[in-house]
């Protein structure tokens, strides 16, 4: 036993000390088998209306609410369909990788089935809570990354009922923050698989975020700045993707669409420089449980092929693969039964807020966006390459940061 | 079987050393020897050789654009000396005693006041410039912070000529205007040195400057420099600590702003609380926004709340002391921080002179030495005192169970 253990520590030193020279075939092996292991649990159980019963819905100390338990399991659905559909909008194929998709793809259209299904004991049953709002608007970002492999495999039933659970929202009132980005997404599904929807919910969004803005590619989550992670959990992936959506119905918004990718460029550069050389980032502000979700906005801007000029796709997937690692590979992470724990550096529980269950840490699945991209994309194909923070503490050549005036 | 054997040895050897490196973890006292010795070699160049009215005649002035005489030779000598001065005042300011270390400041203090005649004194050879261009108000209100942070060491000990001459320096310096940025600090540092050390002030670009300020707050213990937030460090380099320094004197001298004194005490500490969790487990840090030449001076903030006991209770003083040693080692670790002469480079972890902005050269890289400021606690203070501490982002990613929250501020 004492032996595994130290044989353990000894590879993941090893692991460490190689991590920027894998190519870009391992990392994406390491990737896909990284993030079957977190989301298996989550599809798998609601696909055979067990993920209830199954997943553990554990609370921190600070934790507060209790009112939800019954329908928290639901929170993991939403977060982890937000990141694994890009890579199943990538279809089934003969390759293993390809063969692992079917078998995905298959896997969550039963499972979709079964969430909204009155029948099913997974069935999220409720208007009660707010978070079905939340649910909802992670869902709907995820299925509109993949409108053939996913929403167009669905049966009638199922998409009749999901359009009705999401307008079963609009009686829900969001916080004034980054959640009046949740009450848009929903209109924008509502609207792209359903055909309707309610403007003004998008243009308060848009018109409030545009207010909170503070400068360099970072905005308020509500009036004030906060020093945390929500312009990657939520502001800035959900804005870039609401403005896509709002543009093609209304070509007048394309200019503001033009704007916030200026400012997520920025953002992404920002959030590369957050890395640091062992891969490890700044633990800080509230939610830091939902781990290498603090990276979306990096991760989306890799996937959209529009990284600033700065920034190679080689050195972003090199720092994401080293900070993947540097999380994923601490003890205490997964239980027993492969479900994620609360914390960052393994189970923490204290760092789990107030208003976080369990399930809610799956939003971790948002960074895994760039296996959207086909493996021959110079995301995946490009040799590793060192990132900002490594070049620069190894007292290599690297480049100058500017702010952004826009 | 044997491999298995060999990499079982090969494991045990690793994890004592590891364990062994654990218990090997240096006192305050070997830190404090080492910040010590950092910051002296840092100073050397440059007090040695103005304290002998020479800075002028053997300091290079290293700029991107490169050339024989840049623009920035006119103002890097007082950037030098201004900046030294604001990071090692409070360590010159624990006066001379009998210790080693005593007799080092007291050394140091020497060089500092003579270096500062010199400086200040339109005769000599190494006489500042306090007129050409704007950046002189930078720098001459970091060397005023300095004077505030070493009031009975340094200004205490000036000659009356001396002191009659930094205050002519000073009425120069009034002429240059601010930008509407994080330079209104500098204006008003400029007055607030003035009311300390002459009783007279001109309290209208201090008032501008917090007025601006109260407006320029973004939330969660961040200003914007100037209207827009911007993602860097000025809120350490320049904005916090100055803005402490000058409403410290100003509650001093009882001349109002109370209110915002207490809400930036409270903005401060926060700010300081999410200094010590940017520094990752292995000394680094995100590099980023402009001005990371100053290499470890973009830690002058959480030094100078370790300094004013303005710590968060759930920050211990010795998990700050580690950090910043794991900062500086890191970062001293590299190759080509110094030239040949000592002097330092542009870069930010060795010599990169690449990442300089156009109004950076040699004198500007002296900010670095801010990181030093808690070496105004003595040596008897909890901060050198208690045994090694693992720092937050260390504590979170060795796995430890108990750590804690990190929550924002709503003032």
């Amino acid at each position: 036993m004492k032996f595994v253990l130290v044989l353990l520590i000894m590879l993941s030193l090893f692991s460490g000390v190689t991590m920027a020279q894998d190519n870009g075939e391992n990392d994406r092996a390491y990737w896909v088998n990284l993030m079957v292991k977190i989301v298996d649990p989550v599809i798998r159980n609601l696909s055979e209306d067990n993920l209830k019963n199954g997943i553990p819905i554990g609370r921190s100390a600070s934790s507060q609410a209790s009112s939800r338990e019954f329908i928290t399991h639901m929170e993991s659905v939403g977060r982890t369909f937000a990141g694994v559909a890009p890579w199943l909008e990538l279809g089934k194929d003969q390759t293993p990788e390809g063969q692992l998709r079917g078998k995905y793809i298959e896997m969550s259209c039963k499972a979709l089935a079964n969430s909204v299904n009155p029948q099913s004991n997974d069935y999220f049953n409720s208007t009660a809570t707010r978070q079905i709002l939340v649910n909802s608007a992670f869902l709907i970002q995820g299925l509109l990354k993949a409108p053939t492999q996913l929403w167009g495999r669905l049966d009638d039933v199922t998409k009749g009922r999901l359009i009705e659970q999401w307008k079963s929202t609009r009686t829900m009132k969001p916080g004034n923050n980054n959640w009046l980005l949740f009450s848009a997404m929903v209109e924008c599904g509502i609207k792209e698989f359903g055909g309707e929807w309610n403007f003004q919910v998008i243009e308060h969004a848009l018109n409030s975020h545009g207010e909170w803005y503070k400068g360099d590619g970072i905005y308020g989550d509500g009036a004030s700045f906060h020093l945390d992670y929500y312009n990657g959990y939520v502001i800035h992936p959900m804005l870039e993707q609401i403005l896509s959506i709002v543009m093609k119905h209304k070509p007048e918004y394309a200019e503001l669409h033009q704007l916030e990718w200026i400012r997520l460029q920025r953002f992404a550069e920002i959030q590369e420089r957050m890395i640091a050389p062992d891969g490890s980032y700044p633990v800080i502000g509230r939610s830091v449980t939902y781990r290498s979700a603090a990276f979306q906005g990096l991760a989306l801007a890799a996937f959209s092929e529009k990284l600033p000029e700065t920034l190679s796709p080689a050195q972003v997937r090199s720092a994401l693969t080293a900070m993947l690692k540097r999380v994923f590979e601490q003890p205490g992470t997964f239980d027993d039964d492969g479900w994620l724990t609360i914390g960052v550096g393994g189970e923490q529980k204290e760092l789990g807020d107030s208003y976080l269950s369990t399930p809610c840490v799956y939003l971790c699945c948002t960074v895994f966006m760039p296996l959207g991209l086909p493996d021959d994309n110079p995301f995946w194909s490009l040799p590793a390459e060192d990132w900002t923070s490594l070049k620069a503490f190894s007292g290599k050549k690297f480049p100058i940061d500017k702010f952004i005036k826009q | 079987m044997k491999v298995k054997k060999r990499i079982f040895t090969g494991a045990i050897l690793l994890v004592v050393s590891l364990t062994s490196n654990l218990h090997a973890q240096p006192t305050g006292a070997q830190d404090r020897v080492y910040w010590i010795e950092i910051l002296t070699q840092i100073a050397d160049p440059v007090l040695v050789n103005m304290s002998q009215d020479k800075l002028r005649a053997t300091m290079p002035v290293e700029t991107l654009a490169g050339g024989e005489n840049p623009n920035n030779a006119r103002t890097t000598h007082l950037e030098a000396l201004g900046r030294l001065l604001a990071g090692m005042a409070p360590w010159l300011e624990l006066g001379p005693d009998q210790t080693p270390e005593g007799k080092l400041r007291e050394k140091y203090t020497q060089l500092m006041l003579k270096s500062i005649e010199h400086g200040f004194d339109p005769e000599s050879s190494d006489y500042l410039n306090f007129e050409i261009t704007r950046q002189p108000l930078v720098d001459m209100a970091f060397f005023c912070e300095g004077l505030l942070r070493a009031p009975n060491q340094i200004w205490g000990r000036l000659s009356d000529k001396t002191k009659q001459d930094v205050v002519n320096a000073m009425e120069k310096i009034r002429k240059i205007k601010p930008i509407e940025s994080n330079w209104l600090l500098f204006s008003a540092t400029v007055e607030a040195a003035s009311l300390e050390f002459t009783g007279e002030w001109n309290p209208e670009p201090a008032s501008y400057a917090l007025m601006r300020f109260k407006e320029w707050y973004k939330g969660d213990g961040w200003y914007g420099d100037g209207t827009d937030f911007h993602m860097d460090y000025y809120n350490s380099y320049v904005i916090h600590p100055m803005m402490m320094d000058v409403l410290l004197v100003m509650q001093r001298h009882q001349k109002g702003e109370k209110e915002l004194f207490e809400l930036e005490s409270k903005r401060f500490t926060r700010f300081a609380e999410q200094q010590e969790r940017f520094i990752s487990p292995d000394g680094s840090y995100p590099v980023v926004g402009r001005s990371i030449a100053y290499r470890f001076g973009a830690f002058h903030q959480l030094s100078q709340a370790s300094l004013l006991n303005m710590l968060p209770t759930s920050v211990k003083k010795a998990q700050v002391r580690c950090a910043l040693t794991a900062v500086i080692k890191k970062q001293m670790s590299v190759e080509g921080n110094f030239d040949k002469n000592g002097w330092l480079t542009l870069g930010f972890c060795g010599h990169q002179p690449e990442i300089a902005e156009r109004y950076i050269s040699t004198g500007s890289l002296y900010l670095c030495t801010t990181v030093f400021l808690s070496l105004g606690l003595p040596e008897t203070d909890a901060f050198w005192q208690d045994p090694y501490a693992e720092w937050t982002g260390k504590r979170i990613w060795s796995g430890q169970p108990d750590v804690k929250l990190d929550k924002a501020i709503k003032s």
